[in-house]
């Protein structure tokens, strides 16, 4: 159980947006290829398996966390001492 | 609220996309509870440029998708999908809004025979009872296109009696899926469905016969479509079998 715990399954934050860029393009494309192609043929259901195969690839590529979405990892602050917490309590900052 | 500390900027990393769209680190999801020290403690040591409240994130995030797990991911594309689907199904209704979906369609009653029995589906009263043999011939194959899953065509008596001002029967019917099936060339075919009177005014009673068709689409309406073609005639004056009480 502990072995599937750690199967990392999250992307970072540039992963994500890619991702998500990504899942919108394959999806949009195949929808718009599919319209078209179902219009000339006229038949609905080409277009349907279409956007269906779309959906299949956008999974296959976007959903599990490949490694092109884990590029740009954060770089984390070590944890502070506790006893150094009261002392730098101030306003947070404004975006510029 | 996250919490926000003022540290040096130099060991500070931000993360290039939380203040534009909501993607979120594993670690960021579980600030709220308090159990979890280890992730809170990760989040102190944080500074963001901004300040953002779990509901300015949730707000945000209607535009963009959580990606940041794998259910997130599979939820974000299922519905995008859908999205995509139900644009182009409405594309699909609207490419074949206005199609006119009229056709000549010529029928002809060849022979009745009338029946004067106890009408067994109701009461057992003696009501008028016709088999009607008709020819149709119809050209349906232009109607098909990719919004016409099917089509249902029907064939409608329609008359009057002193009893009843307006009666309509259907009395045959038949389902076209394909186009190469909707050319209809029917030469003297009985009547499918029983042909009961609401009583026994059928005798010496001039009856139309006329076609229609449902159009069964894809996506949107579905039309009820009649032939501008009838053909109007007169019902024999004797029964050809009689059942006395």
């Amino acid at each position: 159980m502990d072995y599937f715990r750690n199967i990392p399954v999250h992307m970072d934050f540039d992963g994500q947006h890619k991702a998500e860029k990504l899942s919108r393009i394959i999806i949009t494309l195949f929808g718009a290829v599919g319209l078209i192609w179902g219009y000339i043929i006229q038949q609905f259901s080409q277009t349907v398996y279409i956007v269906g195969a779309g959906f299949v690839l956008a999974a296959i590529v976007t959903v599990p966390p490949w490694p092109m979405y884990r590029r740009k990892p954060l770089i984390w602050q070590k944890p502070r001492p506790d006893n150094e917490q009261g002392d730098s309590h101030q306003k947070p900052k404004k975006k510029k | 609220m996250i919490s926000v500390r003022p540290l040096s900027i130099e060991h500070v990393a931000l993360p290039p996309f939380w203040n534009r769209n909501c993607y979120f680190h594993e670690q960021f999801t579980v600030h709220r509870s308090p159990s979890r020290t280890s992730s809170n403690r990760f989040l102190e040591n944080f500074v963001f440029r901004e300040e953002l409240s779990q509901k300015q994130c949730e707000t945000r995030s209607i535009f963009c998708s959580r990606m940041h797990s794998l259910a997130n991911r599979s939820n974000h594309l299922v519905s995008y999908t859908l999205t995509v689907m139900a644009i182009i199904t409405g594309a699909c209704a609207l490419s074949t809004r206005f199609l006119r979906y009229e056709r000549p369609a010529r029928v002809v009653g060849r022979r009745v025979e009338l029946h004067h029995i106890p009408n067994f589906t109701t009461d057992n009263a003696l009501n008028d009872f016709a088999v009607v043999n008709f020819d149709v011939k119809v050209d349906l194959r232009g109607l098909f296109n990719w919004n016409v899953k099917q089509l249902f065509v029907y064939l409608t008596a329609e008359y009057a009696t002193d009893d009843n001002v307006f009666n309509q029967v259907v009395v045959w019917d038949e389902i076209i899926e394909r186009r190469e099936d909707a050319l209809l060339d029917l030469n003297d075919v009985a009547s499918e469905y029983f042909f009961w009177d609401d009583g026994s005014g059928l005798r010496n009673r001039n009856v139309t016969l006329y076609v229609s068709w449902n159009v069964i689409p894809v996506a949107g309406a579905l039309l009820d479509v009649a032939s501008p073609l009838t053909n109007r005639f007169l019902f024999p004056s004797t029964y050809k079998h009689v059942v006395t009480k």
